[in-house]
């Protein structure tokens, strides 16, 4: 052993240069800035960027805001029905999405190396659907799924609450199965070592530790459904976005302003809402 | 009889021996330190006797009753009488220190109050009896999180009390602890040791430590007893063979 050790010491370590030269590094790195460049310039020609353009609408504009005062209030009542239905298609669509993403999550995250049949034909092909479910949805947007629902059960708030559930299962399970296999195993084994059985300690090692995770994303999900629901409208799948097409497409400006200014105050307060009570549950 | 009676356990982790046809007899109310390199198989020693890793031969029985075979109720029921100690504390993080301590009481409680978290007044008293006895009673409603290592290491052994275990298993108490605070753990031990006649098994590495509190040191080497004696016992020679020290050869060297 020791004679290793002095052998180890004798030899005379390599000594990596401060500054090593590279010189087709630098050609690469050279050509992968100018293509970065021209992607940029092809792209900027691709949108028919023109700043004339907006200088010539700038009118428009402030025509536009001059015809969409004063707001006319009298559709005020209408406006705050949609706003709370938008809140409701949201609220309905992140409930259900959690009670379907769920025991997915659960699922996808088990833990399967022992070579069972069950787990061999049934748990593990079921594990690998869910991931991929999650994947599957997550991928397609809300707005796509929408159109979808809309020209399926017909325009309203059902498709749009569907399109959001759907899209959301995907990303809470996601979120979901990442907390669960995130958990330290240390209150495992101490539970496991008190003599808990699988149930027992799940409730004390593992729910303690989700909960409150869960919680937050379930927020945080709702909050972001909420922006979306704002929009679903414009597709035909009801809320506040319908209205705002509505009377866009009739031209009442000043009922336009009424909603656009519900919109603000609703997106406003929910920032503040959701910062405030995922800090609470945190 | 004795207490714990280990015959010519074996445990492999794939071509690993980490235990290797091990023979140890443990009596009522001793305080052993068990002492070895990284690797000596000292973890699983411990984890052998609560049963979380199961030997591939030999035989592990608690007065007189083999354990190997334990499944299901008797299991639970077998380390639920064995307070385990971690390096890591592994309390559950944004609980409470009642709530974390309450745990240790899950076999004496039906499941439905386990998972209702409906602890009986007697689990309550027992627990906030413990959580006195390591000196934590003014935190007990303070999350872990706000406590420092060595307050989590001491609510682990308030918890590891609440079970009124036989046996306590401490698989490296103070590893990730100042070195100041080693006395203070220990001093639990020794303390729950001979007030209540409970058996300790400690894993150490500082032998200063295994000296001053245990009555027995056993030492593992590649999964082997390489000593099995009273702390004045144990030579310089002993230690240097257990540690494969070479004299000639200072430990930066070694790396």
């Amino acid at each position: 052993m020791s004679t290793a050790v002095e052998n180890g010491l004798n030899r005379r370590p390599h000594v990596p240069p401060l500054h090593p030269k590279k010189p087709l590094a630098t050609v690469f790195v050279t050509l992968a800035w100018l293509t970065f460049a021209g992607v940029i310039w092809w792209s900027f020609c691709a949108v028919e960027f023109n700043a004339g353009k907006l200088v010539d609408g700038v009118p428009n504009m402030v025509r536009f805001i001059r015809d969409a005062f004063p707001p006319d209030w009298t559709v005020l009542s209408d406006v705050f029905t949609q706003t709370v239905l938008t809140i409701q298609i949201a609220l309905i669509s992140t409930i259900i999405a959690t009670i379907i993403a769920l025991p997915l999550a659960f699922l996808a995250a088990m833990d399967l190396r022992r070579s069972t049949a069950l787990n061999k034909y049934l748990l593990i092909p079921l594990k690998w659907v869910s991931r991929f479910f999650f994947n599957l949805v997550r991928s397609i947007d809300t707005l796509i799924f929408a159109l979808i629902f809309v020209f399926a059960v017909g325009i309203g708030p059902f498709p749009g609450m569907l399109a959001l559930a759907i899209h959301s299962v995907g990303m809470l399970g996601k979120l979901f199965l990442e907390v669960i296999e995130s958990i330290d195993h240390g209150p495992v084994e101490a539970l496991e070592a008190v003599g808990a059985g699988r149930l027992a300690t799940k409730r004390w090692a593992v729910v303690p530790q989700v909960l409150p995770m869960f919680v937050s994303y379930f927020i945080y999900r709702l909050e972001i459904n909420i922006r979306v629901a704002v929009v679903l409208g414009l597709v035909g799948a009801g809320g506040i976005g319908f209205l705002l097409n509505t009377y866009m497409g009739l031209g009442q400006f000043q009922r336009v302003s009424v909603v656009v200014a519900s919109i603000l105050v609703l997106v406003l307060s929910l920032d503040y809402l959701t910062t405030w009570l995922r800090r609470k549950v945190a | 009889m004795a207490y714990i009676e280990l015959k010519d356990v074996t445990k492999r982790f794939g071509d690993f021996t980490a235990i290797d046809a091990l023979n140890i007899s443990v009596q009522k109310g001793e305080f052993i330190a068990v002492i070895g390199p990284s690797g000596a198989g000292k973890s699983t020693f411990l984890r052998l006797l609560n049963s979380t890793i199961v030997p591939e031969e030999g035989g592990i029985a608690f007065d007189g009753t083999t354990i190997n075979d334990f499944r299901g109720e008797r299991l639970f029921g077998h380390r639920a009488r064995i307070g385990f100690i971690f390096q890591q504390f592994n309390l559950v993080r944004n609980l409470t220190v009642l709530q974390n301590v309450l745990v240790g009481r899950t076999r004496h409680n039906p499941l439905w109050r386990v998972l209702l978290s409906s602890w009986t007044k007697e689990d309550f008293d027992i627990a906030e009896h413990f959580i006195t006895e390591v000196g934590l009673r003014e935190k007990i409603h303070n999350r872990a999180t706000e406590l420092s290592g060595g307050q989590q290491q001491r609510v682990a052994i308030a918890r590891a009390m609440t079970q009124e275990p036989q046996l306590i298993l401490a698989d490296e108490p103070m590893a990730s602890l100042d070195p100041k605070l080693a006395n203070v753990i220990l001093g639990l031990l020794k303390k729950f040791n001979e007030e209540s006649g409970i058996t300790v098994i400690v894993n150490l590495h500082v032998l200063e430590l295994a000296r001053r509190y245990s009555t027995r040191i056993i030492a593992l080497k590649a999964g082997s007893v390489a000593f099995d004696g009273t702390v004045d016992e144990l030579t310089r020679e002993q230690l240097d063979q257990i540690y494969d020290i070479d004299k000639n050869l200072k430990l930066e060297e070694l790396e």
